[in-house]
């Protein structure tokens, strides 16, 4: 089950300033405070670092700097989250709630990094829109973008 | 619902062990035939004895197909047992058959404890098995022979005419082996325990003779298994049964004239149970243990060499006067002999892995009209099974590599002058600390002008071809997807062995090398850290940033005042002078930070060579745990940084790890960047 199936889906709420952003929850391990992270050389900024999560290093991604809004440090919660062999923790300003999905209103929007975004709306009446991170599409983005920036 | 009934569920597990134990042995004396290209009597005995095994397993659980199969194969070694030489000279059609066989085995193994496992018709291989017999029965036939029996019997035991108990002849032992109750397959137990003994015993008969008799199960579960034998290793024959987790008990019950009772183990009884074998130094020998779990372990033991790490640190600044010290040093000393441990139990024998490279080496040789003879070299040698896995995939790429591109045809070989027969070597060498591994070949060597040109037309040349030496020319061949073949076939072409062969010995710590002779053929050497535990390495800073390095790498550490009037720049590059002119990567340039004040100049050597890195103040050594870093980090992190993975310090925070050899190539990127 996940947002590329269509199936209904359990989501994550994150807040990013005024803006919601979702995860599916079979992809949320934990919710943890925003850990002291290490900085790698050469990292961008949406990179805050990486961190030992049980035994294994995770980068660890700023929500509002992947969205262009800023520097991350005073984002005040972590989500590790986890697509198959994929790991990674995002912070993010809060996580808000858990809301059900009918995976049929999910509207895939090509223009949003690529796929790494699918924009929800009309989950509620009134709602702003939510975007569901995709999350697969949003490692190969940033690894692109890693690649390419870092040593520019 | 499962394929299997309830009571067949819980011992599909058990089955499925088993038998990829089986296969295994399969494998390696498939593997030992093809090395010797003929069929011993022994290999074919121990073949039969495995797909007689597996047909009675298979049976007991129900999969016809296997056991179908299975019992063909049997029928068919059965041939040979009686005549090994209608093989000869003709292994290499038994080989494939072999090789199909075992395909199909396998795959069925792998799926047998999945929740929905179907079985899979065996009617192809049955039928190629069947082909076989055919060919192998008419092409020579043997009119003494005995009539070949519809079901083979199994080459131990053979049918004892009397009870064992009562029959023991000259020189012979009689024991009886009591089965744990309930432990089920009483009569595939009772054959796996002769089998484990087939190579002490000159003889062995049991009692029931006929292990696959309907009621040979419920008999030795209700009398137990005689095991009438000679043989020299009284001794290891016992310690071997009892280690058995089936074994509940094996009595002395009888022997005949001729031999001295051996002293080790008779009991005034004449009694020896599982239950002594217990007593200390007589303990069960062995016990199977799941890989993960090993895995598991392997991780933990990490974890916590990191943990005392930090603790160690901690006690420094809090405790005085160097209370706890001993503690701490104990606690280390501990958990590193804990490390040995689990680094021991994680070894297994480089022949376990060899099978599958015979086998692709006779596979591209085949398809592609060679004659290659693959050997080899340190089979015996004891290696962490992290280590042989992770080998695996560039070794597999770099022997596809040498066996279709390295060895020529045998008429190119001919007309050069050389054996038709190629040679492709194999090697392993344990070197304390570090393991070896250099694939060899006697083909045609690397095209020097080729690899420049391929170089060219991909825009990687960073300066005129001329002025590239012997050693930089070969180094291209490592950039990914540079090859030097104008098609690729299903076996390799696509330029990706080399890199394959360097990204994994860099992502375990390691080097890797190439030299290559025009006309006298290839050689790849990677060389790796043996533990994949934990490593010694210098600690030092570079700006912001702790790295550590592995100090078997580490030459000598200069510190800016030592390295006065050793330093020069030329053409803009810093060079340090000792025995030799060294190229100096600056880290702080390469990290992108500020170069603080306090500067060192640490001398680093790999197989790629000697350099010298510009980093700040040392500030110690630490046993390192490397954790992989992220996959969004993947390779060209690595090679762009020198940053292979993390530790955690003593601090609790993450240090990264730097690869000597992809350093010190840098340095060679920059020299050449540079035009020196």
């Amino acid at each position: 089950m996940g947002i590329d199936s269509g199936a209904e889906a359990l989501l994550l709420v994150l807040r990013q300033q005024a803006s919601r952003y979702a995860v599916p929850v079979e992809c949320v391990e934990e919710i943890i405070a925003v850990p002291a992270v290490t900085a790698l050389p050469r990292q961008p900024a949406y990179l805050r670092g990486v961190f030992n999560y049980k035994g294994r290093v995770l980068p660890v991604f700023s929500l509002r700097a992947l969205c262009g809004c800023g520097t991350g440090e005073d984002e005040a919660v972590c989500v590790v989250l986890r697509a198959d062999e994929l790991a990674l923790a995002l912070t993010a300003d809060g996580a808000e709630s858990l809301t059900a999905d009918d995976g049929r209103r999910m509207k895939y929007d090509e223009a949003l990094m690529d796929g790494a975004l699918i924009k929800l709306d009309r989950v509620l009446p009134g709602d702003p829109a939510i975007f569901v991170l995709n999350l697969k599409k949003i490692y190969q983005a940033v690894e692109t973008r890693f690649n390419a920036e870092s040593f520019a | 619902m499962g394929f299997f009934s309830a009571d067949l569920e819980s011992m599909a597990e058990l089955y499925q062990r088993e038998t990829a134990e089986l296969m295994e042995e399969f494998d390696a004396r498939q593997a030992e035939a093809m090395r010797d290209n003929r069929l011993s009597a022994q290999e074919i005995n121990a073949v039969f004895r495995v797909v007689h095994t597996i047909k009675s397993s298979a049976a007991m659980m129900g999969l016809a197909d296997i056991s179908g199969c299975t019992h063909r194969m049997e029928d068919l070694f059965q041939l040979f047992r009686e005549k090994p030489e209608r093989a000869l000279g003709r292994e290499s059609r038994l080989f494939d058959l072999m090789y199909q066989f075992s395909d199909y085995v396998e795959k069925e193994n792998r799926r047998v404890a999945q929740e929905d496992f179907r079985p899979e018709s065996a009617d192809d291989v049955v039928r190629a098995i069947q082909k076989e017999i055919d060919f192998f029965s008419a092409e020579s036939p043997e009119p003494e022979a005995p009539e070949a029996p519809a079901r083979a019997e199994p080459a131990a035991p053979p049918p004892a005419a009397v009870p064992a108990d009562a029959a023991a002849g000259a020189g012979e032992v009689v024991w009886r082996v009591t089965l744990r109750p309930n432990c089920q397959m009483e009569n595939v137990r009772a054959f796996m325990l002769t089998r484990q003994l087939a190579d002490l015993c000159a003889a062995v008969r049991t009692e029931p003779s006929d292990l696959e008799a309907p009621d040979a199960a419920a008999q030795i579960a209700q009398s137990g298994l005689l095991l009438t034998m000679r043989t020299a290793h009284e001794d290891e024959a016992a310690r071997r049964l009892a280690a058995s987790p089936y074994v509940l008990r094996v009595e002395d019950v009888g022997r005949g004239a001729g031999r001295e009772q051996p002293e080790a183990q008779n009991a005034a009884d004449g009694t020896r149970s599982a239950a002594d074998d217990a007593q200390p130094g007589r303990q069960n020998k062995f016990s199977m243990v799941s890989w993960s779990h090993v895995m598991r372990l392997q991780n933990i033991t990490g974890e916590l060499i990191t943990a005392n790490t930090i603790l160690g640190a901690s006690i420094k600044s809090l405790a005085k006067n160097g209370e706890l010290d001993n503690e701490f040093q104990t606690m280390k000393r501990l958990f590193h002999e804990l490390e040995k441990l689990v680094s021991a139990v994680s070894m297994m024998p480089v022949s376990a892995a060899a099978p599958q490279y015979y086998r692709l080496v006779r596979d591209v040789a085949a398809r592609e009209g060679k004659q290659i003879r693959l050997r080899v070299i340190g089979e015996d040698l004891e290696v962490d099974r992290s280590l042989l896995d992770t080998l695996a995939n560039p070794l597999i790429h770099l022997l596809r590599n040498a066996a279709d591109h390295g060895i020529e045809t045998p008429e190119a070989r001919a007309a050069a002058g050389k054996d038709p027969r190629g040679t492709i070597t194999l090697k392993f060498e344990n070197l304390t600390d570090h393991l070896r591994v250099t694939v060899e070949d006697d083909g045609c060597g690397m095209d020097r002008q080729r690899i420049l040109q391929k170089a060219a037309d991909r825009g990687i040349l960073t300066r005129s071809a001329e002025q590239y030496s012997d050693e930089e020319i070969l180094a291209l061949a490592f950039l990914p997807g540079l090859t030097t073949n104008e098609q690729a076939n299903q076996f390799s072409g696509r330029g990706v062995g080399m890199d394959v062969a360097q990204s994994t010995a860099n992502s375990l710590g390691g080097s890797v090398s190439v030299g290559s002779e025009p006309g006298r053929g290839t050689t790849v050497v990677m060389e790796v850290p043996v533990s994949v535990t934990s490593a010694e390495c210098v600690k030092f800073s570079v700006g912001p940033h702790t790295c550590l390095i592995p100090i078997r790498c580490v030459v000598h550490i200069y510190s800016m005042k030592e390295a006065e009037g050793r330093l020069q720049t030329v053409d803009g590059r810093m060079r340090l002078q000792t025995d030799e002119i060294l190229p100096v990567l600056d880290l702080f340039g390469l990290f992108g930070v500020p170069a603080g004040e306090s500067r060192r100049l640490i001398v680093i050597r790999a197989s790629s060579g000697t350099a010298a890195l510009l980093t700040g103040p040392v500030t110690g050594q630490q046993t390192a745990v490397e954790k992989p870093l992220p996959a969004l980090l993947a390779r060209t992190y690595r090679t762009r940084t020198g940053i292979i993975g993390c530790t955690v310090t003593e601090t609790g925070m993450l240090g990264m790890t730097l690869n000597a050899d992809l350093l010190i190539r840098m340095c060679g990127k920059e020299s050449a960047e540079n035009g020196n």
